[in-house]
């Protein structure tokens, strides 16, 4: 039922201010690349290297998208479907190239094979690590979808591997089409992979003319055309996510615990060892065995480093959670006027590369926020916008899911609605919280080109300090903070997977 | 008798869908309203206006004497209209214990009066045992005497119960519905209850409003509605209904069923309906005595109903004692036992 009810000011204000804040820097992106005027702006986008640019993203994005949809629904069936023994442990371990972050796996396959180097190596690298944004949401949904339609096809003569071409891959396509933008929006975006790749798309050339220095109206101009291909993405998982299958009648849902034939197991299996293998193994192996190399290794920046990367992630962990909370809380359960420009402004942010969101902080903390330039705050700030989206999706989600009744029985109660929302909206929303909490510190953890843009000089973190060391070669120094990263990242993904486990396979 | 809450021409509109057309309802204090009406017809919406969550576009709204709606606007925010709501499932704060949730409307909830307030509202519904446990442990029964105790706690001008044993099964829902007439009654509370199943509203309320077509059908006793509903629509909506053609003379009328007498006077063309209960077999049946064709049968256990196809083509059901269902196939002789509703 329509909810007219409009949102009290003290919810709307923050929630406001959220949204302005995380929008403000991109005023100072587009007044940097408007600096030379219009022509100056048409003319850089139009040059043929910007074309080449944009035909080598592309192509990488394509490749990349296509594998990720093939292996993550593979890897979802193999985990819900197949006659595997511990599927659960399967889906979690699958689901952990998530903790990996993709400058590191890059890393780690140069080391392996140094004629990987470019654009194969790139597209193995982000392959590994973004298949999982396929994975969960098709595993998902084959959790909801019917199993007994496979029953039916086979019943009716259909072999199974003919019946899930035809019947169960027919459910779940708006979740391979959602989990593939997804990939896109992610490869567009990635900035570590191609950049230790040496490969040449949007994100590593942006990063290059801006340390070139002379021209920032280029960096800007091209964080432009960016924007322009990520928002196109962004629109279109928002269509697609929009269909979905529903269950055709009524009864109680009964739940795969089907036996599948081992002709098709097997197969899977093999898939998802290799993900597995490449994905996971790659990385871990080659860390640890950096780690053996090392001679001398300095713990005392080690430690301080550790240090530095959670304090800057908790910072960015507690803003983030503070400012979504209003917006979160504001979209699931005020329906008025400020939601659609609200939410328009939330997936605008979530388009967003973490690059282009870099340096529109960096123009917006030399125009106005000078004292903060390059200060912890600047720096959370640019990290705050980045994962903002993602934890109001969290947020939101939880808050949905719990009844509108119980803050109507509240409300009956005699209590008032800011009340009602400290007693009763947001302690049911608090795993929900949390799990936004747990995503924004391990992506700020993990989070390499804005911490590299914006962080005070001399602070490194163990992102920056991978960084470093992987772009002399310095092997040795690089093992302890490759498996500190990884380590720090695996927790929270564990707990997030497990939750997704749960609510995935029971 | 104080009226507790009193509707006045209520009238809403959802994108121009009518739901509720000038709707009037009164609860009397101390009574047990129920609010009967098929699925689709407004009444959760009416439940949401008198809360405060929606605004009539047109109508008042008074509970208590106060006008707390009127006309669009909102006098009285929903937190301090005094109205307890006890919503389908019965909503229970998961993140609370029992007594947390009685507690939660309470003013200074940790003082030692909201205490002894929820200890007497827990014996009231006979869980004081359950006071720290959370919902999550309580069977759904528990789970509703628990919503019911946290409506009753502030001392609401008005306890509004939405289809509160929906999700119950069959067998339980009986029994919970017992239970919770009996503590509405002991804490003299006023409850306006909203239900689609009729049995439920015959068999708990003192008094019924029947919802058809968006507006107050009919609004009387359990009895009054059946045995003389005021239309056609509320005789076939309060009970099961069997409907022949006949023609009346004043309190007579003739029909496939023989002649029948009728509770009002009527003339002409009328549909004439009667309970499955009211049918009974013939045993000393005469040459005029209408017969038909057992063409189903249906047992209940205690009792059982039998479709009979007369020889005009229509199809009667009676409702009999389980001994006496006749078989599929054999031919019975029928009496209309008391009187028929006429309807032109």
């Amino acid at each position: 039922m329509a909810r007219l009810l409009r949102a009290p000011l003290a919810l709307a204000a923050p929630a406001m201010v959220a949204v302005v804040v995380s929008l403000v820097p991109l005023v100072y992106l587009i007044n940097t690349s408007l600096q030379r005027g219009v022509q100056q702006l048409i003319d850089e986008i139009f040059v043929s290297r910007t074309a080449t640019l944009v035909m080598r993203s592309l192509a990488l994005t394509v490749v990349v998208t296509v594998a990720c949809a093939v292996l993550g629904t593979i890897n979802a069936w193999f985990v819900v479907r197949s006659s595997a023994p511990l599927r659960p442990l399967w889906l979690m371990l699958l689901a952990m190239p998530l903790a990996i972050p993709s400058y590191l796996s890059a890393f780690a396959w140069i080391t392996w094979i140094p004629s990987l180097n470019g654009y194969f190596g790139a597209a193995i690298v982000l392959t590994l690590a973004s298949y999982p944004y396929v994975m969960l949401p098709v595993a998902a949904m084959l959790r909801g979808a019917d199993p007994q339609l496979e029953d039916v096809a086979q019943s009716l003569g259909v072999s199974p591997l003919r019946s899930i071409t035809r019947v169960t891959l027919r459910q779940v396509s708006p979740a391979i089409w959602a989990g593939s933008l997804l990939v896109a929006l992610y490869v567009v975006s990635d900035f570590g992979a191609v950049a230790t790749m040496r490969l040449e798309t949007f994100t590593w050339v942006i990063y290059g003319a801006y340390r070139a220095g002379f021209n920032p109206t280029r960096a800007a101009t091209l964080s432009l055309v960016l924007i322009g291909v990520a928002l196109l993405l962004v629109v279109l998982e928002r269509r697609v996510r929009g269909r979905t299958v529903q269950r055709v009648g009524s009864g109680s849902a009964r739940h795969a615990v089907r036996q599948s034939p081992l002709s098709l197991t097997l197969p899977a299996m093999a898939v998802a060892i290799t993900s597995l293998g490449f994905g996971i193994g790659v990385p871990v192996i080659s860390s640890i065995s950096w780690t053996r190399s090392s001679g001398f290794v300095d713990w005392a920046e080690v430690w301080s480093t550790i240090a530095a990367s959670f304090g800057v992630g908790a910072l960015t962990g507690l803003a983030t959670v503070l400012l979504a909370l209003p917006v979160g809380i504001l979209l699931a359960r005020f329906k008025g006027r400020l939601n659609g420009f609200t939410e328009g402004a939330v997936y605008v942010t979530h388009s967003l590369p973490g690059i282009v969101i870099a340096l529109s902080v960096v123009y917006f903390g030399i125009s106005i926020a000078r004292p903060f330039y390059q200060q912890i705050p600047l720096l959370v700030f640019g990290q705050m916008i980045i994962f903002l989206p993602l934890v109001v999706g969290s947020v939101r989600t939880s808050i949905e899911q719990s009844r509108p009744a119980y803050e109507d029985v509240a409300r009956s109660l005699g209590i008032s609605r800011m009340k009602t929302i400290f007693r009763v909206t947001i302690p049911l929303a608090i795993p929900g919280i949390a799990a936004g909490g747990a995503l924004a510190v391990l992506g700020a953890v993990k989070e390499l080109p804005t911490t590299l843009i914006l962080r005070p000089t001399g602070l490194d973190t163990l992102a920056t300090s991978i960084w470093k060391y992987s772009s002399v070669s310095d092997f040795g120094a690089i093992g302890p903070y490759a498996v500190a990263l990884m380590l720090l990242a695996a927790l929270p993904t564990a707990v997030l997977s497990t939750v997704t486990v749960l609510r995935v396979i029971k | 008798m104080t009226t507790a809450l009193e509707l006045t021409g209520v009238t809403h509109a959802f994108d121009n869908a009518v739901v509720l057309d000038d709707v009037n309802l009164f609860v009397t204090e101390g009574k047990i309203t129920a609010l009967l009406g098929p699925s689709g017809v407004g009444k959760t919406t009416l439940l949401r206006i008198i809360c405060g969550f929606e605004t009539p576009q047109q109508g008042t709204v008074n509970i208590c004497g106060r006008v707390v709606a009127h006309d669009g606007t909102s006098i009285v925010t929903p937190e301090h209209r005094g109205v307890g709501l006890v919503p389908q499932e019965g909503a229970l704060f998961p993140h609370l214990t029992v007594a947390e949730n009685v507690a939660f409307g309470l003013k200074r909830r940790r003082s030692s009066q909201a205490r002894s307030r929820v200890q007497e509202l827990l014996h009231l519904v006979d869980l004081e045992s359950c006071a720290d446990r959370h919902p999550a442990e309580l069977s759904g029964g528990m789970q509703q005497r628990v919503a019911l105790a946290r409506a009753l706690a502030p001392n609401p001008a008005i306890v509004l119960l939405d289809e509160p044993f929906a999700s119950l099964d069959a067998a339980l829902r009986v029994v919970v519905r017992t239970e919770i007439v009996e503590v509405i009654h002991r804490s003299k509370a006023t409850a306006l209850w909203v239900t689609h199943d009729q049995q439920e509203a015959l068999s708990c309320a003192d008094d019924v409003a029947v919802l058809l077509g968006h507006q107050v059908a009919q609004h009387g006793t359990p009895v009054d509605l059946y045995r003389s509903p005021n239309s056609r629509a509320v005789a076939e909506f309060v009970g099961e209904a069997v409907r022949v053609k006949g023609v009346a003379r004043g309190l007579d009328a003739t029909s496939v069923l023989g002649d029948i007498s009728l509770v009002t006077a009527q003339h002409g063309n009328v549909t004439l309906i009667v309970r499955p209960e009211q049918i009974e077999l013939e045993d000393q049946p005469n040459q005029t005595t209408p017969r038909g064709e057992v063409i189903a049968s249906r047992f209940y256990g205690h009792d059982g109903e039998i479709d009979v196809r007369l020889p005009t083509g229509d199809v009667v059901v009676a409702r009999l004692h389980a001994r006496l269902l006749p078989a599929v196939g054999s031919v019975v002789a029928l009496r209309v036992n008391g009187q028929a509703l006429a309807f032109a």
